[in-house]
């Protein structure tokens, strides 16, 4: 698999990140590097006879009860929040549909 | 030309759980901003979700009670966007093994039965909400919904008309409240519906350029999109116009809709396995838990009501497509000796009120018992049909025993043979004329005479008495 530079400007796009011309380079040859170093490891290892890995966690069926507890306090809650209004987090308004 | 339309549903019903899908904390509708909310359900580094066990056995129940296939074994998933409402920047779902797949719900439509498909049923969770504000540029969160559990229920597109998607929507509505998965608050946002449309010339093989409009919160708003959107895209394609695959929002005051900001770039939401959460294997011996849990659904009830209280099929349809109303009407008919005579109360008197109230039918101010009550005096001729009419509207602002109303304003049927006698006597001797027709043969003006002495008795006077004393009299 070849990685393109598009690649990744539609990776940075997504991750909301803005990349230089120069890194968008350089970023591709790294992770055309790195993809390549996976694919050799990757076609040598033999899998005949191993399942589908469905989720990373071997367990199963770990749930909680339907039965609430105590929330954190609205200050607490807020003490993340660069701006706060009125028990609200404020943010730059976002438009729709972004 | 002629054209087809083709809608599909992606419905979102917040779970009716005490708490949220991955915490703790409580789902109450409400609540001053920001007061509902943990490390969790605000994805704080380091904190680890653990799913509450309520959310699988109501999607479980959810895909019974619409003929789904249960999915033994199923994963949860990481939906990555970035978004405000979403302080994680990523949505808990479901991508490949979700929990319910391939299931139908039959609707009517014109008399006709029709199936509509339902591809999936998942889990996820839902997020903050967001309030714009329109003079300051910026926005308000409150994440007390972030982590609320939700199903998302995916139809096939294989709706036509609004109807049809009334019909499916209000079927689909009436089993959730049914089993009791979602409470269906429509004005507070536990039910929500994204419709997918796409309009074809009759008859064609493929599906036309599909938009998509999100967070319909009313019955009314969805057939009015529906209407409004097949009329814009048919009018476009009449034009010659290509129509554009988009996201446009619906302003129900407005009655349009309008094209959300298009990214450059389709969604990549780049779906893994959630690490910190483990499969879910629902064995046979849970299944069959559930499947016990499920209630008598809306279809069954009405055919039992057909059969165990001789009701007309629209009425039994009716009043089964609401489980508060079916209740009130079982509570009442299974103590009545006369339930076809409740239903008619339901149906005329009952509904009446409650629209001309804007009351929902869980605040009927009259037991189920009382309103037996009522019937049984009707039966046993102690009030007349029309006087209970009286006693009805009094029952219903009062909250009085009905019996207790007739005794209070001296409501009961004159049926005292003397007494009646002596009006219809005067009756007859006020209205030569009207007599004088009878004995020559207008037999029709005899119900003058019965209404003048209906009149001097306030309704009261036994009918059957009065009509017999009338008939000997002007022979
Ligand atoms: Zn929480």
């Amino acid at each position: 698999m070849k990685i393109t530079e598009k690649d990744i400007m539609d990776i940075a796009d997504v991750s909301k990140l803005a990349l230089t011309d120069e890194e968008v380079k350089s970023m591709t040859e790294d992770l055309q590097t790195i993809f390549h170093c996976f694919k050799k490891k990757l076609s040598n290892l033999d899998t005949d006879g191993v399942k589908p890995m469905e989720q990373v966690s071997s367990n199963q069926n770990i749930f909680r009860d339907d039965k609430c507890e105590h929330s954190l306090e609205q200050q607490e809650v807020l003490k993340n929040a660069s701006v706060n209004e009125k028990g609200y987090f404020k943010v730059p308004r976002v438009m729709e549909g972004n | 030309m002629k054209y087809e339309v083709v809608v599909g549903l992606e419905v979102h019903a917040e779970l009716d759980t005490r708490t949220k899908i991955y915490c703790n904390c409580t789902t109450k509708f409400g609540a001053e901003p920001n007061t509902q909310c943990c490390p969790v359900c605000l994805g704080l580094p380091g904190a680890i979700p653990v799913l509450n066990k309520k959310v699988v056995e109501y999607a479980v129940k959810t895909g019974l009670a619409t003929n789904c296939s249960i999915t033994m074994l199923s994963k949860q998933d990481r939906k990555n966007y970035f978004y405000p409402d979403l302080p994680k920047a990523y949505q808990i779902s479901q991508d490949d093994l979700p929990i319910c797949t391939d299931g139908y719900l039959d609707i009517e439509v014109e008399g006709k039965t029709k199936r509509v498909g339902i591809h999936r049923i998942h889990i996820e969770e839902d997020a903050g909400k967001l309030i714009h504000s329109e003079s300051n540029n910026d926005t308000l969160i409150d994440f007390n919904r972030a982590g609320v559990p939700l199903i998302e229920i995916v139809t096939a597109p294989d709706m036509h008309s609004s109807q049809e998607v009334k019909a499916f929507f209000e079927k689909l509505k009436t089993i959730l409240e049914y089993t009791e998965v979602s409470d269906c608050k429509m004005q507070e946002g536990s039910l929500r519906a994204d419709i997918n449309l796409s309009v074809k010339p009759e008859g064609a093989k493929t599906l036309g350029t599909r938009t998509e409009m999100k967070n319909l919160n009313s019955t009314r708003a969805i057939v009015r999109a529906v209407e409004h959107e097949s009329k814009r895209q048919i009018e476009q394609l009449e034009q010659g116009l290509l129509i554009t695959q988009e996201t446009r929002r619906w302003d129900d005051a407005k009655c349009e809709s309008y094209p959300l900001r298009s990214k450059k770039e389709a969604h990549d939401y780049r779906f893994f396995a959630e690490p910190n959460l483990c499969s879910i294997i629902i064995d046979d011996a849970w299944l069959k838990r559930i499947r016990a849990s499920i209630p008598e659904l809306p279809d069954d009830k009405k055919v039992r009501f057909i059969k165990q209280y001789d009701l007309p099929e629209y009425d039994a349809a009716y009043i089964t497509s609401s489980k508060p109303l079916a209740d009130y009407f079982e509570n009442a008919a299974k103590i009545s000796k006369n339930p076809k005579a409740i239903s008619n109360w339901i149906m005329g008197d009952v509904l009446n009120k409650l629209k001309d109230g804007g009351i929902q039918i869980t605040g009927i101010p009259i037991s189920a018992q009382r309103l037996t009550k009522l019937v049984d005096l009707i039966d046993s001729n102690i009030i007349s049909s029309r006087i209970a009419k009286q006693v009805f509207e009094i029952m219903w602002d009062t909250n009085d025993e009905p019996d207790e109303i007739v005794e209070k304003y001296g409501l009961q049927v004159l049926s005292d043979s003397d007494t009646i006698k002596r009006i219809v006597n005067e009756v007859i001797s006020e209205n030569p004329k009207a007599v004088d027709d009878i004995k020559s043969g207008k037999k029709r003006s005899i119900g003058f005479l019965v209404g003048q002495v209906m009149r001097k008795t306030d309704g009261k006077a036994d009918p059957r008495i009065v009509n017999q004393l009338l008939s000997e009299a002007t022979q």
